[in-house]
C-alpha cells in the first residue's frame, strides 16, 4: 500500500455538491498477465464503524477507482476460491491511495487462474501440496468424445499440457460450432466419468489432481474443466461456493455486458438480419448459458425479454438452450405447458446438459410436469420417456460440479456402478503411466 | 402435531418446520428391525438434539424486523418432552411440550399445517429443517422414523426433499429455505438395486410462479457424509448455529444493522465446517446451497454487533507467555495478563487499538489496530523481537 501525496502537499479536494472533502481509493490486483487476465474478485471497501461502503467487481490486472470519505478504511479482494485478501488504510483528503493485491503465489505461471478459481492447490509455491501425487494413481487416462450428426466418436484432443508430480493441466482446443463434447477420465483405480466440454470459441483447460475430499466415486481424483472466459468462470464459481451475495455484487458488469450482446445476438432484429451461419459464429453459448442460468436462479426474469426462445430455437443442438426456455416458461404466468413439455422433450432428447444447473432444472421440470393434471394422456407419456431418459444421468450425476459430470463408460451410458481400467478403443492419452 | 403456539401471531412472520429422527423403527437395533445392515444405517443421537438447539434458537435468539417468529413446528424421534427455553423472545404455551415422533404420517400432517401457515401472506419466511438419514440417488429422500415398514414399498416412508422444495413453489412465502443435514451416502450397490421413488410432501403443480428466494442448503456433498459426534449437535448443525448467531451475518452500506442474509449462509457455514475440521480427530465436511434463491434476504437481524474470535500470538511465540495484551474500544477494553500461550478472546466485532507489554525487556512494547470482523475475526503475529 502507498500513499500518493498531492504535488501542493495535500488540500482537499471539495466535492462541490456536498461541500464535504474526498479522497480517492486506486485498488488494482495485480496478475501474472497470462490466461487469468480478466478474472474477477469481489472488492469491498469497509469503515471502521464495519458498514461496507462499496462494493466492485475486481478485475485481475486492471484497477478500480473509488471516492471515499477521509478516514480509515479496510479494503478486501475477496476471491473466488473463498479466500479474502485485506489491506487497511488511511484515505487522505485531496490525495489518492493505491491498494494493491497479488499476485498471487502459484506454483506455476501457467496454473494462476486455476490458482484464483480455488481448485488448483497453491501449496506448490511454499511447500508441497497435501494430497497424494499423480504419480500414485497410475494407469490414469482421458479421452475425448464428441458428438457429431447424432453419432458419438472419439477424438484426438488438440492444445498444450504442463504438468508437476501434483497437478496436470491440459488446454483442449474448441471445435465447429454445433458440436456438443465429453472429456472422459478414468484409471486403474479411477472410476470412468464423463465431463461436459463447454461449447465455447475460447480454449478450455482441464485441471487433473488428487481430489480434496476423496469419495467412492472420484477414485481420489478431482477433474475441474474451466474455459478461458475468465469473469464467467468467476460467477460460476462464486455460485458453486454458495456465496450469492458476492455473485451478486459482481455480476452486473458480465451480465450488461453478455444483454448487450444478446441484443445484438438473439433478438428478434438480429433474426432478420443474419443469418443461421452467422449467427451461430456469433453467439458465444456457452457464456450466454451461464448468463441465463444465473438470471433463472435469481429469480432475475423481466432480464431474459425474449432470447431465451431465440436461443433454443438457433442453437438447437445444445440441450441447455432448451431448457433454459423451458424454465422461462415454467415460470411465466399463465403457463404455456405445451411450450415447456416440447423444450424439456428437446433437451431429453440431447441430454445431459452441459450445465448441471441445467440437468437439475430439466430434471425437476419434469418431475412437476409429469405430476401436473393438464397435461392430457399422451403428453404425460411422453414427459414420462423424458423422465426415464434423464433419470440415469441425474443419479450418476456429481452435483457438486458446475459442468456435468458424471460415471459411465459412454456419453448415452450413464451408470451408478463404478467401472475401472483402460479402454482399448483410443485416442486416448495418459496423464500417469500404468504400471 | 408439535406445534409451539406463540402469540401473539403476527401478520407476516418467520414459520419454522423442524424435524429430527435419531431412532429408526426398522434399521438395526431398533424397535422391530426390518431391513438388512448392508444398508449402512444406523441409530443416530445426534439429530433430536440438533433439532432441538436449533428451535431453542429460533424461540430465543431468532429476530428480524420483517419476518418476526411466527411459529414453530417440532418433530422428534424418539419422542420426547421438550421444555421451551428460559429467554424466549415469545410466549409459548404449554409450559412442557410433549413432541411428537417424526413418523410419515406426522411428518406428512405437520407439514401441511406448516405449509397453510407459510402460505398466509406473501412477505413470510419459511424454513424447514430435516436432520436424520438421507439416501440419494438423483434426488435427495429423508427418511421418517418408521422407514422399511412395508418391504413392498421402501421408500413410503421417506420423502423426496428436492421436489418438497420444489413443490413449495406454488406457496405465496417470499423465502422458502430447506435445510437437509442428512448424509448423502448409501453402499453403491445396494443402491444400484433400489428402486427409488420417494414421495415430495406435497405434489408440484406447474404454476407459472416463483418465490422471491428459494435456496436449499445441504449438510454435506452427493456420496458424502454427514458427521455428528455421540449425543451431541451434528458438525452441521453447530456451524449453521453460529452462522446465525452472527459469523454469517455483515453490514451493508446504508443499513446500521447487522444481518445474516441467504446470500451468505452457505458460504460462512462452509467456512465454519472448514475450520472446524483443522481440530484434531474433526472430519472434513463440506455443505453446498443450490435450488433458485437471489441471496438478498435477511433470515436474521442481530440486536448487536456479532461476536467474533481474536486471536493475539507474538513472534518469537514464547514471548506472548509474559505478554499483558489489551484491547480498547472506546470506554471498552479487553486484558489478558501475563499467562502460557497465544490470547484467544471472543469480542463484539468492531476495530479495536490492541497494546502489548512484556514483563521481560527483551521484547518491546507494540501497538496494532484489529479489525475483529465475521467470518474469520482477526488474527495476528505481532513481531517483538528486539
Amino acid at each position: 500500500v502507498s500513499l500518493v501525496n498531492p504535488p501542493d502537499g495535500g488540500a482537499a479536494d471539495l466535492d462541490s455538491s456536498l461541500g464535504q472533502p474526498t479522497a480517492t481509493l486506486r485498488v488494482r490486483f495485480k496478475g501474472w498477465a497470462g490466461r487469468a487476465v480478466g478474472a474477477t474478485a469481489l472488492g469491498e471497501v469497509t469503515a471502521t464503524d464495519l458498514r461496507t461502503v462499496e462494493r466492485f467487481a475486481l478485475y485481475l490486472d486492471s484497477q478500480r477507482t473509488v471516492t471515499v470519505v477521509p478516514g480509515r478504511y479496510r479494503i478486501t479482494a475477496r476471491l473466488p476460491s473463498g479466500e479474502v485478501l485485506a489491506e487497511r488504510v488511511t484515505a487522505v483528503a485531496g490525495t489518492e491511495t493505491l491498494v494493491e493485491f497479488g499476485p498471487l503465489p502459484s506454483p506455476h505461471e501457467w496454473l494462476e487462474f486455476e490458482c484464483f478459481l480455488g481448485i488448483a492447490d497453491r501449496a506448490g509455491s511454499e511447500g508441497e501440496p497435501s494430497g497424494p501425487a499423480l504419480t500414485d494413481l497410475p494407469g490414469t487416462w482421458l479421452r475425448i468424445w464428441r458428438r457429431r450428426a447424432g453419432v458419438w466418436e472419439l477424438t484426438p484432443r488438440y492444445g498444450w499440457q504442463d504438468q508437476d508430480n501434483w497437478t496436470a493441466l491440459y488446454q483442449v482446443d474448441p471445435d465447429e460450432s454445433g458440436i456438443l463434447r465429453f472429456l472422459q477420465v478414468g484409471g486403474l483405480s479411477i472410476p470412468w466419468r464423463l465431463v461436459a466440454l463447454p461449447p465455447t470459441p475460447v480454449p478450455l483447460s482441464v485441471l487433473i489432481r488428487s481430489s480434496r475430499l476423496p469419495t467412492e466415486a472420484n477414485g481420489g481424483l478431482a477433474v475441474k474443466l474451466t474455459t478461458w472466459d475468465r469473469d464467467a468462470e468467476s460467477l460460476l464459481r462464486y455460485e458453486e461456493l454458495g456465496a450469492m451475495d458476492s455473485a451478486d455484487a459482481i455480476s452486473s458488469g458480465f451480465i450488461e455486458a453478455e444483454q448487450r450482446r444478446l441484443q445484438v445476438d438473439l433478438s428478434e432484429d438480429a433474426l432478420e438480419r443474419a443469418e443461421e451461419y452467422a449467427r451461430t459464429k456469433i453467439v458465444n453459448p456457452s457464456r450466454a448459458a451461464i448468463g441465463f442460468y444465473y438470471l433463472l436462479r435469481t429469480m432475475a426474469l423481466e432480464r431474459l425479454h425474449e432470447w431465451p426462445n431465440n436461443f433454443a430455437n438457433w442453437i438447437g443442438w445444445l440441450p441447455d438452450a432448451a431448457v433454459i426456455h423451458a424454465s422461462q416458461v415454467l415460470r411465466s404466468s399463465p403457463i404455456d405447458l405445451d411450450l415447456a413439455r416440447r423444450r424439456l422433450a428437446d433437451a431429453a432428447r440431447l441430454a445431459p446438459p452441459v450445465y448441471t444447473e441445467g440437468l437439475r432444472l430439466l430434471f425437476e421440470a419434469l418431475h412437476v410436469l409429469r405430476a401436473d393434471p393438464g397435461l392430457t394422456d399422451r403428453a404425460q407419456a411422453e414427459v414420462g420417456a423424458a423422465l426415464a431418459r434423464v433419470t440415469p444421468y441425474a443419479e450418476a450425476c456429481d452435483w457438486t460440479e458446475a459442468i456435468t459430470t458424471f460415471l459411465g463408460t459412454h456419453p448415452e451410458e450413464p451408470s451408478l456402478k463404478l467401472h475401472l481400467g483402460i479402454p482399448e478403443v483410443g485416442p486416448i492419452e495418459f496423464i500417469t503411466v500404468p504400471t | 402435531m408439535t406445534k409451539l403456539t406463540l402469540g401473539p401471531i403476527p401478520k407476516q412472520g418467520t414459520h419454522v418446520m423442524i424435524v429430527g429422527v435419531g431412532s429408526y423403527t426398522h434399521v438395526p437395533d431398533g424397535e422391530d428391525p426390518r431391513l438388512v445392515s448392508g444398508m449402512g444405517l444406523t441409530q443416530l443421537t445426534s439429530p433430536p438434539i440438533s433439532a432441538k438447539a436449533l428451535a431453542t434458537w429460533f424461540l430465543t435468539r431468532h429476530r428480524s424486523d420483517l419476518a418476526p417468529l411466527a411459529s414453530v413446528e417440532l418433530l422428534l424421534s424418539p419422542s420426547q418432552s421438550f421444555d421451551p427455553p428460559e429467554g424466549a423472545t415469545v410466549p409459548i404455551e404449554p409450559a412442557t411440550v410433549p413432541i411428537e415422533p417424526a413418523t410419515m404420517a406426522n411428518i406428512a400432517q405437520a407439514f401441511n399445517g406448516w405449509y397453510e401457515r407459510c402460505d398466509s401472506h406473501t412477505g413470510n419466511h419459511a424454513i424447514f429443517y430435516f436432520c436424520g438419514h438421507g439416501i440419494e440417488k438423483g434426488n435427495l429422500a429423508l427418511l421418517a422414523e418408521d422407514f422399511g415398514a412395508n418391504p413392498n414399498m421402501l421408500f413410503a416412508n421417506a420423502f423426496d426433499f428436492n421436489l418438497s422444495h420444489r413443490a413449495m413453489y406454488q406457496n405465496r412465502a417470499k423465502l422458502q429455505f430447506f435445510i437437509a443435514d442428512a448424509c448423502r451416502s448409501v453402499p453403491r450397490e445396494v443402491l444400484d438395486l433400489l428402486g427409488f421413488n420417494p414421495p415430495a410432501l406435497k405434489d408440484p403443480v406447474a404454476q407459472g410462479q416463483a418465490p422471491e428466494d428459494a435456496p436449499r442448503l445441504f449438510a454435506t456433498g452427493p456420496d458424502d457424509l454427514a458427521w455428528g459426534r455421540s449425543n451431541q449437535p451434528t458438525l452441521f448443525a453447530e456451524a449453521f448455529l453460529r452462522v446465525l448467531e452472527g459469523i454469517g451475518s455483515r453490514r451493508a452500506a446504508g443499513d446500521r444493522r447487522w444481518q445474516v442474509t441467504t446470500g451468505r449462509i452457505g458460504e460462512a457455514t462452509a467456512t465454519v465446517l472448514a475450520q472446524m475440521s483443522l481440530e484434531e480427530g474433526t472430519p472434513r465436511q463440506q455443505c453446498r446451497m443450490s435450488g433458485d434463491w437471489t441471496g438478498r434476504t435477511a433470515v436474521h437481524d442481530l440486536s448487536e454487533p456479532p461476536m467474533v474470535p481474536v486471536v493475539v500470538g507474538c513472534d518469537p511465540s514464547s514471548a506472548a507467555d509474559c505478554a499483558t495484551f489489551e484491547l480498547t474500544k472506546g470506554s471498552r477494553s479487553y486484558r489478558r495478563d501475563p499467562e502460557p500461550g497465544e490470547w484467544k478472546i471472543e469480542v463484539p466485532a468492531d476495530v479495536y487499538d490492541l497494546r502489548a507489554s512484556f514483563s521481560l525487556s527483551q521484547y518491546r512494547p507494540c501497538s496494532d489496530e484489529v479489525w475483529a470482523e465475521p467470518p474469520d475475526g482477526w488474527e495476528v503475529t505481532l513481531a517483538v523481537g528486539s
